[in-house]
């Protein structure tokens, strides 16, 4: 249960950012794209990237505690108001950290998914560590 | 009372409260005045009596969450107001030194660089203090109660901006900006109607291009600027100018995420009802690659109009800047030889002096700091750079003691690496100049200087164990006071630099000192609480000094039983 909600996340990043991600493979696993795709997007397909990012992991939060689609909302809702999400912040806030942290040569190799888990930990402090 | 009748009440309580402010020793803006000169008229704690000063009262906030202390107190009609890290507003009865009321700002989503601190409060009619938040809220607080009296989101705090300094009124309208450079925000600077809170104008620190709303006529190029290879004054800056314009469309759109944040203190000349403030640096701070242009106003000195919020003017210290040397120690203004200028110390180690009208450069000092290899590239090994990425002058703000045309200003000594994109795999900051490693082995040191404004030089100097981060305070007394990250407080001749004065605190005094009087006394107030992000050590002290009670009522003693007692200094005392 602890980590569902990642991969809940990971699926919508799978799904939007490929929309966004136009130019990358699209036969490469979202668990696979690295720095060098994300510096390979322009600054609006990483915008479309985080965002997609953010609404797969806080909807797969909000879907924890919610039986039915009313609950989702309602859960959406309440999370968005008391700034409780897992990722609290905008999409330029982890666009500019990310570009940050792929800045150095040898952070490219490390999958996305993993750069806005550590960008998110640096910012909130720590949350349970996914195994890489 | 109603509404209809109440918007005439607050500009006559201001005119009232400025012009006893002024008379009676009341300390009632960040920086001591409209033009954020931190020089008192005050002399009674002079020269010749420095020597005796003692701690007469000790407020300690009893906050649980320390963080940066960087607070300058407000006094007004006998209360002391005062802010904490993580945002609890406190007002002291300075005559019975208890506690009147206490507000804790309950704060939602908070994304902050530096360190939790708040530097301070405004006052507006001696009815309502201001504070901002680090949720990025601007509150208004009844002065006699501590009770909100509203409360407004100047920016989402989700999207990283947060509010740090302490705000400022101009006539009825309270002045704020917003910090998170490194966060990709577009900064911004606002003015609400203090009584009703209402938004009066907004003033974008990027501006936009040609098309936009909020387009500037002052930056017809937007963001991107003149391309500038150089600094204004000449310096070179290695930009490759022709892949930044071939990059330019890839990245149309980075002025929306900008940074240029405004997180200290502006100033205010009522002559030409102008605000001047120093704006913070690009975003992203590392990669100037994603964001081709000058990156105007980030970097810049800027000039705005107090009624409308239109750009007057601006100059661009570091033009599409890659070494975090933005431009943060608030302006000063200044009368030199008959002419008002405008001061500001900057991060790259230089002084400037700006024509008020036009902002042309009349003068850059000396560097009162070590300089080397200024606006070089990184390298694989690494490009040892002088100033480090904290400078120069950090957000410390300067005196400027008017009678000797001196500026004093305390900066950071911090050599440093400036590295390519490798690294080796390890958690790091990622933010403020984490490109930049400290050497180690290498000295760091504090430098507090005074710069002779009318030639630019330095005119003393004084070394100190560590970099400085906190302020100056100057007054007619011939002192200025500043203090150290090891809790040293001090005193010093403006004149001659030489040391009259220390008590160490404890914690870091790592905030802008004030003076005030109360009950015909003078004294001198500075926070004791540290800094996070240099890590000195932290606390919740807020000390006030004064000469001993007894000295005070009897009028400073006889020069020559002080040279016998104490072997003060008495060269340049106040007459």
């Amino acid at each position: 249960m602890t980590r569902s909600w990642w991969w809940a996340a990971l699926c919508a990043v799978g799904f939007v950012g490929g929309r966004a991600s136009a130019g990358l493979d699209p036969h490469r696993h979202w668990s696979a794209r690295n720095g060098d795709d994300w510096r390979a997007m322009g600054p609006e397909a990483q915008v479309a990237y985080t965002d997609g990012f953010l609404a797969g992991a806080g909807f797969a939060q909000a879907a924890e505690t919610a039986a039915d689609s009313a609950g989702l909302r309602a859960a959406v809702t309440s999370l968005q108001q008391s700034g409780r999400f897992r990722f609290p912040y905008g999409a330029n806030v982890y666009v500019t950290r990310i570009n940050d942290y792929y800045w150095w040569e040898n952070h490219r190799p490390l999958p996305t998914w993993y750069a806005f888990w550590e960008v998110n930990t640096s910012l909130i402090g720590p949350t349970t560590e996914p195994a890489r | 009372m109603s509404m209809s009748t109440r918007w005439w009440v607050a500009p006559v309580l201001l005119a009232a409260a400025s012009q006893a402010a002024a008379q009676s020793g009341d300390w009632t803006t960040y920086g001591g005045n409209d033009w954020n000169q931190r020089y008192s008229r005050l002399k009674t704690i002079s020269t010749a009596n420095v020597s005796q000063l003692i701690p007469r009262m000790i407020f300690q906030t009893g906050i649980t969450k320390l963080g940066s202390f960087e607070n300058t107190p407000i006094v007004s009609n006998g209360v002391m107001y005062v802010t904490t890290p993580y945002n609890t507003a406190i007002a002291y009865d300075l005559s019975t030194k208890k506690e009147l009321w206490r507000y804790e700002h309950k704060l939602g989503t908070t994304i902050f660089c530096c360190g939790p601190n708040n530097r301070g409060m405004a006052i507006h009619g001696g009815a309502h203090v201001y504070m901002g938040t680090l949720d990025a809220h601007l509150v208004a607080l009844g002065a006699k109660d501590g009770k909100v009296v509203w409360d407004k989101e100047v920016a989402d705090p989700a999207f990283g901006y947060s509010i740090t300094h302490a705000p400022l009124i101009i006539g009825d309208n309270v002045i704020v900006g917003v910090s998170g450079g490194e966060y990709g925000i577009r900064g911004s600077v606002t003015a609400y109607n203090a009584v009703t809170g209402d938004q009066v104008w907004r003033w974008y620190s990027i501006p936009a291009p040609k098309g936009d709303s909020t387009f500037d006529d002052k930056a017809p190029n937007g963001w991107w600027g003149t391309w500038a290879p150089k600094t204004p004054d000449g310096a070179d800056l290695h930009r490759d100018v022709t892949k930044e314009k071939g990059d330019s469309a890839k990245y149309a759109d980075a002025w929306t995420r900008g940074g240029g944040g405004v997180w200290m203190t502006p100033a205010y000349d009522k002559e030409s009802n102008t605000i001047f403030f120093a704006v913070g640096n690009p975003s992203p701070d590392l990669d100037g690659s994603v964001r081709p242009g000058d990156n105007l106003y980030t970097d810049c000195v800027v000039a705005i109009d107090a009624g409308s919020g239109k750009t007057k003017w601006y100059y661009q210290t570091v033009p599409h800047d890659v070494w975090d040397l933005d431009a943060v120690s608030p302006p000063v203004v200044t009368s030199l030889g008959g002419k008002k200028v405008v001061v500001h110390a900057g991060k790259t180690g230089w002084m400037y002096v700006l024509d008020a009208e036009t902002g042309k450069l009349v003068r850059k000092s000396d560097s009162f700091v070590p300089q080397e290899n200024m606006f070089a590239l990184p390298s694989d090994k690494g490009t040892r750079m002088l100033p480090g990425a904290n400078g120069g002058a950090e957000w410390s703000p300067i005196s400027v003691d008017p009678t000797l045309d001196y500026g004093f200003v305390a900066a950071l000594h911090q050599p440093m690496n400036y590295i390519v994109h490798t690294a080796p795999w390890e958690k790091r900051r990622l933010w403020l100049g984490s490109a930049f490693v400290a050497i180690p082995g290498e000295e760091q040191y504090g430098l507090f200087s005074a710069v002779n404004l009318k030639t630019g030089k330095v005119a003393w100097q004084n070394k100190v164990a560590q970099p400085m981060m906190g302020g100056a305070l100057s007054t007619a007394g011939g002192l200025t006071f500043t203090g150290e990250g090891n809790g040293n407080f001090n005193a010093y001749n403006s004149k001659t630099g030489k040391l009259l004065w220390q008590f160490n605190a404890g914690a870091g005094c790592n905030s802008a000192p004030m003076t005030f009087t109360h009950g015909g006394e003078q004294f001198i107030a500075v926070a004791c609480g540290g800094n996070f992000q240099i890590s000195y050590p932290l606390g919740d002290a807020l000390m006030v000094f004064g000469l001993p009670a007894r000295s005070a009522m009897m009028g400073a003693p006889s020069k020559g039983m002080m040279k016998k007692k104490t072997g003060a200094d008495t060269t340049g005392a106040a007459k």
